[in-house]
């Protein structure tokens, strides 16, 4: 696990090497582990290559979308539009890849375009006119789905090119989904990007501080701009993946996307108050809630038992997390 | 029928018609029937026979449509097939409609009722979202004088007129025709749409009542996939990891049923998948022998006949409930309700 020291958030936990130094670390981890353990000792089906394939399948959509969140929570913001960028791109791409019509770089750039544009109107609505994110890309989540479902008349798209659905259905290797490879490498450029980059630094300071980092000559809106972009090109990824995946473009996915991209993020150990968390909590939380949805599957749980599991395991792991960095 | 309101209204074909108007009421029940079946078999001949009973207005009106969802297939072909048989019947210009989508939450429903009512809207379409929790629409429509239809759906409180299927018999045929492929016994998975709304509950019912007969089908589970393709999918691969032996997905829709199917293909399993609406997706599966069977809902029909009974409605007829047959569509009767 990278270094924390360049994270004013992170700092103090240096300060003490003891227990409480650890669950900061690897608080989220445990949580994670310990799931894994218990999935594994009580149902026959988890731990096996053919269901854990199935989960890193499942969590894909999710994962990509919580790379892009990441950055904008990092900043102190929110993105609430990225279920209906899933839409709106995915129908858009939809649109463009039936068989034989262009080809597959067609539909997927358009795809893309979608989510640069939403992030795009995003940014300048939070940097330019300071309208609060929350309600900017509330705002925008209700234009992405209208969009989304003018375009595609209110229905479902499908009968799309092989070479298409191969994007979010196929496997490489024969065995290894494609579209766990693309959240896979979404993490690595999150994780460049989040350690690497001087931007990467300047995002925390924003979220640590926003007129700390604006006294200190960071370019604050750029850099703000620049998380609304990353998180509708992400999420209009994980639409184009989706798609690809059920095999048509429909106006009706992505719904509550969004909720389930923030829990992943706070989960993997991100405040909402922007400047402290990690790409690698980040991954963790997506995790943890792909096992959680396909465990209790897996233990015939009833659909209702599951939405107050789910519920409380988020509060309680988000709650872990912070009772070990408060101590 | 609705000739009748013609004949009271213009006053210079009154003696003419009044005749012809009798008899229309009695063969109303059939026309529908017909109308209902000559979208399926698309027939152009058959319109004709509906276009005798064609509604006609000497006013202008303006009709209020709330569905519940408009980004489903479904009631967005409902909501569509409205706005073009009032073309086909030549009043664009004297119907003005105003269609509403509640996005499948009861509350919007009700205050998108109220906001139509309060722009005085002369009649109103309604496909409810939920039995109960539509009831304060009906009451409000009521108190206001205005006219109501309810369509696709139910509600819990008399209504002066109901144009739907009986979700019920959509389950009895899904399940008895899964029970028969599947020999009669097996493991299933029931796939659920949102626990709770009524062509969820009905379609449920009529499982249940299929299954009495047979103790030896399990259910051993009843995820909750929200309509949603992509949900079901994920539900159904981590289902058929439980449950290797899994014999038949029985789905409450189509949408659910394509992800399922999806699903099942990925993982190289044999599974009977059976789903009810009929969508576009699913009759190519049906035709292609993936999905075993649907059960075609007519949207169109349902449409139509909430046309003929608002504009009948708003000129002054007491309104009637109308049933449009559900049909069991499988790979040998495809073509014949679909032809390719």
């Amino acid at each position: 696990m990278p270094s924390q020291t360049k994270q004013p958030g992170g700092a103090d936990a240096l300060q003490k090497k003891g227990l409480s130094y650890y669950m900061d670390k690897f608080g989220v981890l445990l949580v994670f582990l310990f799931m894994f353990l218990i999935l594994s000792l009580t149902t026959g089906t988890f731990l096996t290559s053919k269901n854990l394939l199935n989960v890193v399948r499942q969590v894909s959509v999710n994962g990509v979308i919580a790379v892009g969140m990441m950055f904008v929570l990092l900043t102190g913001g929110i993105d609430l539009s990225v279920g209906s960028v899933v839409a709106l791109s995915g129908v858009v791409s939809a649109t463009f890849a039936h068989p034989g019509q262009y080809p597959l770089i067609v539909p997927v750039l358009l795809g893309l375009l979608v989510g640069l544009v939403v992030g795009a109107v995003n940014a300048f609505f939070v940097v330019r006119t300071k309208i609060v994110p929350f309600i900017a890309t509330m705002g925008m989540l209700s234009i992405a789905k209208g969009l989304a479902l003018v375009i595609s008349k209110g229905r479902p798209i499908s009968g799309l090119s092989d070479a298409f659905c191969f994007i979010g259905s196929g496997n490489i290797l024969g065995f290894f989904p494609l579209l766990s490879l693309i959240m896979i490498c979404c993490f690595v450029i999150g994780g460049i990007i989040q350690q690497k980059t001087h931007l990467g630094r300047y995002i925390y300071a924003i979220g640590g501080n926003e007129n700390a980092a604006r006294v200190s000559g960071i370019k604050v809106d750029a850099c703000k701009a620049a998380v609304y972009l990353f998180s509708g090109f992400f999420a209009s990824l994980a639409g184009i993946v989706l798609a690809g995946r059920i095999t048509t473009g429909s106006p009706a996915s992505g719904e509550g996307y969004e909720l389930d991209a923030i829990a992943s993020v706070v989960i993997g150990g991100t405040s909402l108050n922007g400047g402290v968390g990690n790409i690698w909590g980040t991954l963790i939380g997506v995790l943890i809630i792909g096992i959680l949805n396909n465990g209790m599957d897996l233990l015939n749980v009833s659909s209702y038992y599951q939405k107050i599991t789910q519920g409380a395991i988020i509060i309680l792991a988000v709650l872990l997390d912070t009772r070990s960095k408060r101590s | 029928m609705v000739l009748a309101c013609a004949a009271c209204s213009s006053g210079s074909k009154t003696s003419s018609e009044t005749t012809t108007a009798a008899e229309t009421t009695t063969a109303a029940a059939e026309t529908t029937t017909a109308a209902a079946e000559t979208t399926t078999a698309a027939a152009a001949g058959d319109t004709t026979t509906a276009a005798a009973a064609k509604p006609t207005l000497d006013k202008n009106i303006t009709i209020g449509v709330s569905c519940f969802s408009l980004s489903a297939e479904f009631p967005a072909t409902i909501n569509e097939a409205i706005a073009s048989y009032i073309k086909e019947l030549g009043l664009s210009d004297k119907v003005k409609i105003v269609s509403m989508d509640a996005q499948n939450d009861t509350a919007t429903q009700v205050s998108q009722v109220d906001n139509m009512i309060a722009q005085g809207v002369d009649g109103i379409i309604m496909l409810p979202m939920d039995a109960d929790g539509c009831i304060p629409c009906v009451t409000a429509a009521k108190k206001a004088n205005i006219p109501m239809v309810v369509c696709n759906g139910s509600v819990n409180t008399k209504v002066d007129s109901c144009v739907k299927s009986d979700d019920t018999v959509a389950g009895k045929l899904e399940m008895q025709a899964l029970a028969d492929a599947m020999g009669g016994k097996g493991k299933i998975v029931i796939l659920h749409g949102p626990n709770g709304i009524s062509a969820e509950v009905l379609r449920r019912q009529g499982y249940g009542e299929i299954l009495k007969s047979y103790p030896d089908i399990k259910i051993v589970a009843e995820p909750s996939c929200d309509w949603s393709r992509e949900k079901a999918m994920s539900t159904v691969e981590n289902l058929l990891q439980a449950n290797p032996d899994l014999a038949c997905i029985v789905s409450e829709n189509d949408e659910m049923a394509m992800g399922a199917l999806q699903a099942v293909k990925d993982s190289g399993a044999k599974v009977l998948v059976g789903g009810i609406d009929a969508i576009a997706d699913a009759q190519a599966a049906v035709r292609s022998g993936a999905l075993a069977c649907t059960v075609f809902q007519d949207a169109v029909g349902q449409g139509r006949g909430s046309v003929d009974q608002i504009i009948s409605m708003v000129n002054g007829n007491p309104g009637k409930d109308i049933d449009i047959p559900f049909v069991l569509i499988t790979k040998d009767n495809i073509n014949q309700y679909f032809p390719q």
